[in-house]
Order: C-alpha cells, then structure tokens, then sequence
C-alpha cells in the first residue's frame, strides 16, 4: 500500500439529497486548504473495507450530518463498538473502528464530526442554516489542526 | 386480540421498509406485507436538466448502486445521442465493462460476507449481538480479511474506471471519458499493493465452496425456506449468455417456457405494467401478457441463472453446471440459492475482470461516438440485485422533460412480498411468543434479494429499528426500539 498520511477526514453522505452532503462539503473544504500530512476520503456511507482506510492513521475524523443534535456541530470521540445493533449495508464510525481493531491489531484516534442539518429533501446544495453549521464546523477544526484545541481536551 | 407485529425499518436493508404481519386473536396470520417507502421524487428532479447530467446525477439515488444508475443512465443516452450500446468505440465498451463488473464484484462480495454469512455461520436465531459482521471479524478472522479486500478490490475497480467513487463521471452519452492507464492496469494485477486478480477468484471459488458445504448440511432450509414457483426475467446475450452489461430482455415461467422470447428491451412498455396498489408506495412490475395476477416475476441472481444458458467464463461455467443440475435443468424457484447463484455470479466477474485488465483496447484512445440525436432513450442494465431500466425523453433545449426508472427492488417487489408471506405462514403463524429469531427470520428472507431501497440519506439517528406489536383495534401492545447511532 501507498504511504498514508496520520490524519484522515472521512466525509460521508450523498450530496443528492441536500443537507446529508454536509461531511462530503466539509472534506471537500478541508482539501482545498491543501494541508500537509492529511488526506480526506468521501463515500456515501461507510462499509467493512474502511477498516483497511484506517488502520494506519494517528486519527480519523468521520464527518457526517445529523439529525438530533442540538449544537451547531459535535465533536466526539469514539470507542469501537463490537455490539452492533442496527445492520444496513452501512456500518457506523465505531462498527469501522471495532472491524480495524479485530482484523488489523490498530485502533487510531477515532472522533466523530456531527453537523446538524435541516433538509433531506432531493436537491443539491447545503441549506442556509446548515451552511452556517458548517462554517463554525470548519473553523473549529481549523483552530484544532492549529494545535490551538488539543485534541485530548475535546468533550467524550 | 388480535395482534400486528411491525418491523421498521428492516435491517440490513437500505432505506425504509417496514414490515406489518397481522395475527388473529389465535395469532394465526391473517396478512403480511413489505411495505417500502420508494424514493420516486427523483424522476421529477432530473426533468428540466441537460442530459447530459442525467450520469452523475443519478448517483445521487442511491448510496449502493450508484455505478448501475451511472451506467444505465449512460447507455439511454447513447440512443439520444444517435449511438447504440453495439456503436461503442472497443475502449468505451469495455471501461464501462470493467466498472460493471468492479460493482458487481464488490456489490455481491458485500452481500455475501457482510449480511448472509452472519445468519450461514450463527444460526438465523443466534444472538444479534454476534450475528454480524463484528462476529464474523471475532469468530472467522480470515474470512472476514478476504470479504475487506475484495470489497476493496472492487471499490478500486470502480475509482479507476468512473474517476472517483463519489458521483463518478466515466461514462458519458456515447463513450467514456477515460481509458484505464498502463499504472492503473497493473495495480490490479501485479500484487504488490493489492492481492491480484487471481487472488479474487480464488477467494470467490473458497466463497463458493462455503455455501455450498453450508447447503449440504443444511438442505432443508436452504431447499425450502421461502420457496415458491415464479416467473424470471433479465437481460441475456443473443446468444443465450449471461451478460450483466447488455443483452436482450427474456422472460421464462417456473417450468422454464418462454414468456419474452429475447426481445428488444427499448420497447419494454410494450412487455412491462407497473401496477399500483393502495398500501404500498412501491410499484409492482408484471409482464403484460400474463396480466397483473400472473404476471410478476422475479429478477436478480436467481432469475438470470434462470433465464441464461450458459456463463461466458470457464470457472463461473462449471459452477453453473453443478447449480443446475440440482434442479434437473429446470428453473431454481429456492429463494435461498440466490446466494448460490449470487457466488457463482461474484466468481463470473472476477473472471471478466481478469479478461478485461488483459485487454489492451482498455488503453485505446477512441473515447467517444456520436451521431444523429434523437428525442428519446431506453437504457437497461443487470445492476447487482436485478434489471434496472432507465428511459429518458428530451425537448429541443436538450432538456429531459421524462424520466422514468424501474429499480431492481421494484421488480422484486411482488416476490419479496410472497417471501415475507411464506415465512410468516410457516413460521410465525399460531406461536404463543414471536422471537427475535423468528423476526430475523422474516428479515432472511428479504435479504436473500438484497434490497436496495433507493434513498441513501443515512444522517446520523435516522435509523431507529422498530418493532411494534398491535391488537386488532389497532392499539400499541408492545415495542422495541434499537438506535443505529
């Protein structure tokens, strides 16, 4: 395999349907920014083959859009879940992060950036309202790759 | 008191698909239905954009199959733009193949490893907890490596031909915008940075023998649960073989007569109704000369190794032997040897996609074709779960001002209805207590199609799993709920 670099920003969900393409927006801008020693990845939604994507990073950052959160963004740290109750062809952040540990002995840093969204309607393009969720998503995590946040002071 | 049991949505399924199975006051099933909220906005979100859009654009149906759309959608507007799927330049024909065959890879792979062998290995009533593919990675380490790299294997397939894995664009009216470079050929066959080409139909043979050790010790099961007679429809080459990428549409009843006789499948309205009913978003597809009660079929897997008379590649050929010889030839009507036959199609692609990396026309130059256009089109393609049609209509401004999709999961519409039903019948009806195994039990057998509901939005704490259980006057008696997140 090509060397990776130890971050990962993964964005996940479909741009097609307004609003769940927040996580595919957020790496999008975060790979504009050409940062040294991370890479984004993007996918609709995650499967067992991301446990290969992670295992060789520091840190994974799954971006994602939600639903019941009542902050702007959630940042969250993540524990492997090897208890997985719901068994979609999508598997959850800790499903990926529970595989990577049982088939390749690695377990990176995992966290979670929820950014709440309004519309799931069929459409392109990010709501206003999560479109501001998304810019105060971006510049926290700028001030996070700035070592301004560490990363262990982040809410669990 | 009469009860309604409901599962919503079904897990291991995509989307939102519930399904209600009404006891009696005996707990006697009285009804069952799949119910599936289809995603149909999108025929009118396409309409009034250029055409040309219409390949990356339907991407965004769906979050499993977005290859099949792309290439579908592609192949109608190959007619739009004068040229027919057989006017390809070698080059385009043949990427559009090797991204074929990469979904199909990987599509299958995922079903086998990820949502049949969990119920293969524990047992369909084994605790959930283990019954998945964490229990897979704890309890058959190897097999769950295998199951990650093949995935993998066919998710590159896929980024190498389409350009990206998200809203790829390799395919476009008339050709592909791609050709598959020297560097990118040898990735997928040298083995130093991914197991090669050989490797997959390796591990697709082991996968094979798997089911078919399973199948051996568990023959009633697997020979009876869910099992009845229908008819079959896909795509075939002309001359009778499979073709997952294009072909003419045939139709055979349970006993293996013809109902459509290779015909063209542009003219599929003249073959096809959809038929709507009232408590169910989804459409039910039928073949007009059988009418509406007669008519439904299934598609998929089982019905192509069903309307097929041979497979194209050697392995894949003599694993298509043995399956039909079980059934003397005949039609398989067994909704559980869709994973059989779902393997032997996983093992045909990995060997198309060792006979495409060994083609050097996928390094021509010769992209693209054009001719005359005209106003309207009609692609078809053998997505992963079964034929999926795509048809399109265009104003002067080369703006769609029609579209119509039929899915795979809409085709099986009417079969996984009945699939629910016999297990119902057979397994739920007059039980004092309904278990989480007899639940999951429903669940194997719509999983044994691998629907694909057509909706990909997933936002995190979208999917609560219900289980309801009403009486008769429709009051809640009991229910469950699991969160995804």
């Amino acid at each position: 395999m090509n060397p990776v670099n130890p971050v990962l920003f993964y964005g996940i969900g479909n741009p097609g349907r307004r609003d769940d393409g927040l996580g595919i927006a957020f790496v999008s801008s975060i790979d504009s920014l050409n940062l040294p020693e991370i890479d984004i990845e993007e996918n609709y939604q995650l499967n067992a083959e991301d446990a290969l994507t992670i295992k060789d990073r520091k840190m994974v950052v799954f971006v994602d859009a939600a639903v019941n959160i009542n902050e702007p963004y959630q940042f969250t740290l993540i524990q492997p879940s090897l208890n997985i109750e719901f068994t979609t062809h999508a598997m959850q952040p800790q499903s990926v992060l529970a595989l990577c540990e049982q088939l390749y002995n690695s377990r990176p840093q995992c966290y979670t950036l929820a950014i709440r969204g309004n519309d799931w309607g069929a459409g392109e393009g990010i709501s206003e309202p999560a479109g501001q969720n998304l810019r105060m998503a971006l510049q926290f995590t700028r001030k996070l790759l700035g070592g301004k946040i560490p990363i262990e002071s982040c809410r669990q | 008191m009469g009860k309604k049991i409901t599962i919503e949505p079904v897990t291991r399924v995509e989307g939102h698909g519930k399904v209600t199975i009404h006891l009696d006051d005996a707990n006697k099933v009285k009804e069952s239905r799949l119910h599936i909220v289809e995603f149909r906005g999108f025929e009118r979100f396409v309409q009034g954009r250029p055409y040309w859009e219409a390949p990356v654009l339907v991407q965004r149906l769906c979050g499993i199959c977005p290859v099949s759309h792309h290439l579908a959608a592609a192949k109608a507007l190959d007619e739009i733009v004068g040229v027919t799927a057989e006017g390809l330049t070698p080059t385009a024909e043949k990427m559009r193949r090797l991204m074929h065959y990469g979904q199909m890879f990987q599509s299958h792979v995922l079903h086998f490893f990820y949502l049949a062998s969990p119920d293969l290995l524990f047992g369909i009533d084994a605790d959930p907890a283990i019954r998945n593919v964490i229990g897979v990675a704890l309890h058959h380490k190897e097999l769950a490596v295998h199951g990650v790299l093949m995935r993998k294997y066919g998710q590159e397939i896929i980024r190498a031909t389409a350009g990206k894995k998200i809203h790829g664009t390799g395919a476009i009216p008339g050709g592909v915008n791609k050709n598959l470079s020297i560097e990118e050929r040898d990735y997928f066959l040298d083995g130093k940075e991914v197991p090669n080409i050989d490797t997959m139909i390796q591990w697709a043979q082991e996968a094979l023998e798997l089911f078919k050790d399973y199948h051996k010790k568990n023959k009633d099961f697997i020979d009876s649960y869910a099992t009845f007679p229908s008819n079959h429809l896909s795509l075939v080459r002309k001359d009778g073989a499979m073709d997952l990428y294009h072909g003419v549409m045939r139709a055979v009843d349970s006993e293996g007569k013809r109902i459509l006789d290779d015909v063209d499948y542009r003219d599929y309205l003249q073959y096809i109704g959809e038929e709507v009913r009232n408590w169910s978003y989804m459409k039910f597809p039928y073949l007009k000369s059988l009418g509406k009660e007669k008519g439904w079929y299934r598609v998929g897997p089982l019905a192509r190794c069903n309307t097929c008379e041979f497979i194209p590649t050697p392995l894949a050929q003599k694993e298509f032997e043995l399956y039909k010889a079980y059934t003397n030839g005949k039609p398989n009507n067994m909704s559980m040897h869709m994973h059989w036959a779902r393997l032997i199609e996983a093992l045909h692609s990995a060997e198309m996609i060792k006979e495409l990396l060994n083609d050097s026309d996928l390094q021509g130059t010769d992209l693209v074709r054009t001719a005359v256009k005209k106003d309207e089109g009609v692609g078809l393609i053998e997505a992963p779960r079964g034929t999926l049609f795509h048809h399109y209509r265009i104003n002067k401004d080369d703006q769609i001002t029609m579209c119509n999709l039929i899915v795979s999961t809409t085709n099986n519409n009417e079969p996984m209805n009945r699939a629910v039903n016999w297990v119902a019948l057979n397994t739920i009806s007059g039980k004092a207590e309904i278990t989480e195994g007899l639940l999951n039990g429903v669940e194997v057998a719509i999983r044994a199609y691998d629907p694909c509901l057509s909706c990909a939005t997933h936002a995190l704490g979208k999917m609560p799993l219900e289980v309801s259980i009403v009486d008769s006057s429709d009051c809640m008696v009991a229910q469950a709920t699991r969160s995804s997140y």
